[in-house]
């Protein structure tokens, strides 16, 4: 008798980016065959349109298309609902209602795999997760332990592929200790699809920008722009990218900041006003790039070319 | 002297001027959203802020114009937008160059420190103790008359005769409730109110189809955000059924956001989250109007509420299982009136005719 693993599918997309080594390892280490959804194209997009519910945000949509790519080539599809990973935020309600949105407006799709993740009651969230999960895999408990523990490592070890999420990760930086550089903002998900940002970071590098983004900046350093809000935002992912922004305004130690907003965003219309009235308060250059579905390179690349245009004569002007 | 505003939400500002004017401050009643106070907010609001965010913020700078120093708004802790908004607009009204204090009530599970706090701030008549919890248990006392007045002319309005009568005794009693601040008087006002209704003439034959209203509180309570759709229903001879009032509410989120076990219950197979804001509750309460025979639903959401978007995604498939029709509107400051009336008849229409030829099987059967 021949045992076939289970094939479990990953869409890339959203908290891929952020969490995939943890359970990637996780499946790997419970013996089941990871299938990772391709990158982003049009049609990925396009079917993601189609299915989604007409409301929600670009990369919602995405993900509803990364989800259509894996049917008929994987078991499995895992879509957590993903509530909290600290004590402190929260992820977006349609983080909160993703495996229920995709189950309600998608047919033809394999079962999905959505434990609950919440730490903000239990430190052990994610450990219940993992034992959901191999639960309804028929997993015994011993193999799920061992699988969790040594994801836990991973997770920890992890060497950020740069940029993160891409299979060609190892790519070398094309501009470090070039004289400009940029933080580039935004949801790990909307920065690191090279499709949804329009390949944004490597229009930077080939300008001649060095790109800053979130994951550069540690824990510690975020939270000491904490005593800058009356009240923390409690997002997950804007809570970083709004204090991100506070950081580079208060210590300018970058040149420019971009925040990248997907079209439809909810957080973001809270997130970007509070970085664009800190920015004019504090006379940062700051630009929000907002990228829709029609966003095309010719005027994205515009309006980066005059953002990076105007910094550097800014710069220049400073130095003579 | 203090000079009070808050929200503006349906006829709630009836019962928080009392209540405010009994601690002893001036009250600037916030107006009635218009097109100029919506333009207010939409121009100082993020674009892809909903509708509430910019009728409040339009609002607070109306009442800022008028004098007041003091906004108050309640808070949250998400994960819905409408959590951060009262910390968003102070930045944005700041920015602007208004000078002010926001006092914000917070859910009580974040503190029950800050709500005395909070109270000791608006308290400015220096009340007793036990002044302040007579004026706050007669502002619930005024708001739950409101609401019981509302859902009678809900009952009434589209059984009525003469067209508009209803509503006429409706504001008769709202007007009898404003000008009274005594328990026995609310009491009073309230029985005359309900007693004005009841005496409108209504057709005996009359035989309404039945709506629910589900969706985002401020939308469905403030007519001027959802251009007075009850209204337009009654009109077309539909019996509104709201599942949102503000005592019920009020209940259900002043200690914990996200209340309301009977609606969870009913929500779990299709939305087993809490997600913020009124999501999970728009499932819930279309679960419960199926089960009660109603004969469709309407959701009313915000252009770009992420809590509802959910809901929409997943009405469809409630709406396809439980057999009930479901028809969902995201407002904005685009939306216009006319084309809101021609979908609303559409729907109306759909569901009286769906209640004939199901009423025609019925005869059938037992013959």
């Amino acid at each position: 008798m021949t045992f076939t693993p289970i094939r479990i599918g990953i869409p890339r997309a959203l908290f891929y980016y952020t969490f995939s080594t943890f359970w990637e390892t996780f499946f790997r280490e419970i013996g089941s065959e990871i299938v990772v959804s391709q990158p982003t194209t049009r049609e990925v997009l396009d079917a993601g349109i189609r299915e989604a519910v007409s409301e929600a945000c670009i990369p919602i949509k995405v993900y509803h298309g990364h989800v259509r790519a894996l049917a008929g080539t994987a078991d499995f599809v895992f879509a957590p609902r993903l509530v909290s990973v600290d004590r402190r935020t929260v992820f977006c309600p349609k983080f909160l209602g993703l495996p229920d949105m995709v189950r309600s407006s998608m047919d033809g799709i394999p079962p999905l795999l959505s434990p609950r993740i919440d730490l903000r009651k239990n430190l052990l969230g994610l450990a219940s997760a993992c034992f959901e999960v191999g639960a309804s895999l028929k997993v015994p408990s011993s193999k799920v332990m061992l699988a969790y523990a040594r994801a836990c490592a991973a997770h920890k070890r992890r060497t950020i592929p740069w940029p993160p999420g891409n299979a060609d990760g190892g790519e070398e930086r094309t501009a470090p200790g070039s004289p400009l550089k940029i933080a580039v903002l935004g949801y790990p998900y909307a920065v690191f699809d090279r499709y949804v940002s329009v390949d944004l970071i490597r229009k930077l590098w080939a300008l001649g920008v060095d790109v800053v983004t979130i994951e550069m900046f540690t824990d510690a350093e975020l939270n000491e722009e904490s005593a800058q809000f009356s009240k923390g935002v409690f997002w997950h992912y804007s809570d970083r990218v709004v204090k991100a922004g506070y950081r580079c305004f208060h210590t300018r130690r970058v040149d420019g900041v971009i925040h990248v907003t997907a079209f439809g965003c909810g957080p973001d219309a809270v997130a970007d006003r509070l970085l664009d009235i800190e920015a004019s308060r504090t006379g940062f250059p700051f630009m929000p790039l907002l990228i829709d579905e029609h966003t095309g390179e010719g005027g994205l690349l515009t309006r980066v070319e005059a953002f990076v245009d105007m910094i550097s004569r800014v710069k220049g002007g400073d130095g003579a | 002297m203090r000079k009070v505003t808050f929200p503006h939400m349906g006829t709630s500002h009836i019962a928080f001027k009392a209540l405010l004017e009994d601690m002893g401050n001036e009250v600037v009643v916030p107006k009635r959203p218009n097109r100029e106070i919506l333009s207010l907010g939409v121009a100082n609001a993020p674009e892809f802020a909903c509708i509430p965010l910019k009728i409040t913020l339009g609002s607070y700078i109306d009442a800022l114009r008028r004098g007041a120093d003091t906004i108050v708004a309640t808070g949250g802790v998400g994960p819905c937008r409408a959590g951060y908004y009262t910390a968003l607009q102070k930045k944005i009204l700041e920015r602007m160059g208004f000078a002010f204090e926001m006092i914000v009530f917070e859910p009580l599970s974040t503190g029950l420190w800050r709500l005395i706090d909070n109270i000791r701030k608006l308290n400015s008549a220096r009340l007793s103790v036990a002044a302040v919890i007579s004026a706050v248990r007669r502002c619930w006392e005024k708001i739950k008359a409101l609401d019981e007045l509302e859902r009678m002319l809900h009952y009434v309005r589209p059984r009525e005769v003469v067209r508009g009568a209803a509503e006429r005794a409706y504001n008769a009693g709202v007007r009898l409730l404003e000008t009274t601040n005594t328990f026995k008087g609310i009491a009073e006002a309230r029985d005359e109110g309900l007693r004005l209704l009841r005496s409108v003439e209504v057709d005996p034959d009359a035989d309404p189809v039945r709506v629910g209203i589900v969706g985002e509180i401020y939308v469905v309570l403030e007519p001027a955000a959802n251009l007075e759709m009850e209204k337009t229903l009654g009109e077309l001879g539909a019996e509104v059924h709201r599942s949102i009032f503000l005592t019920g509410w009020t209940q259900d989120n002043a200690i914990h956001e996200g209340g309301g076990r009977k609606i969870k219950r009913a929500a779990l197979p299709y939305l087993p989250e809490m997600i913020g804001g009124h999501g999970q509750d728009s499932v819930g309460h279309t679960v419960i109007y199926s089960r009660e025979g109603l004969d469709g639903v309407i959701q009313l959401a915000p252009f770009t509420c992420i809590p509802e978007i959910v809901a929409k995604a997943i009405l469809p498939k409630v709406s396809e299982d439980l057999d009930i029709p479901v028809l969902s509107f995201f407002l904005d400051e685009q939306t216009g009136e006319a084309g809101v009336r021609t979908r609303l008849e559409a729907f109306v229409d759909l569901l009286k005719r769906r209640r004939e030829s199901r009423r025609g099987f019925a005869g059938k059967g037992v013959a």
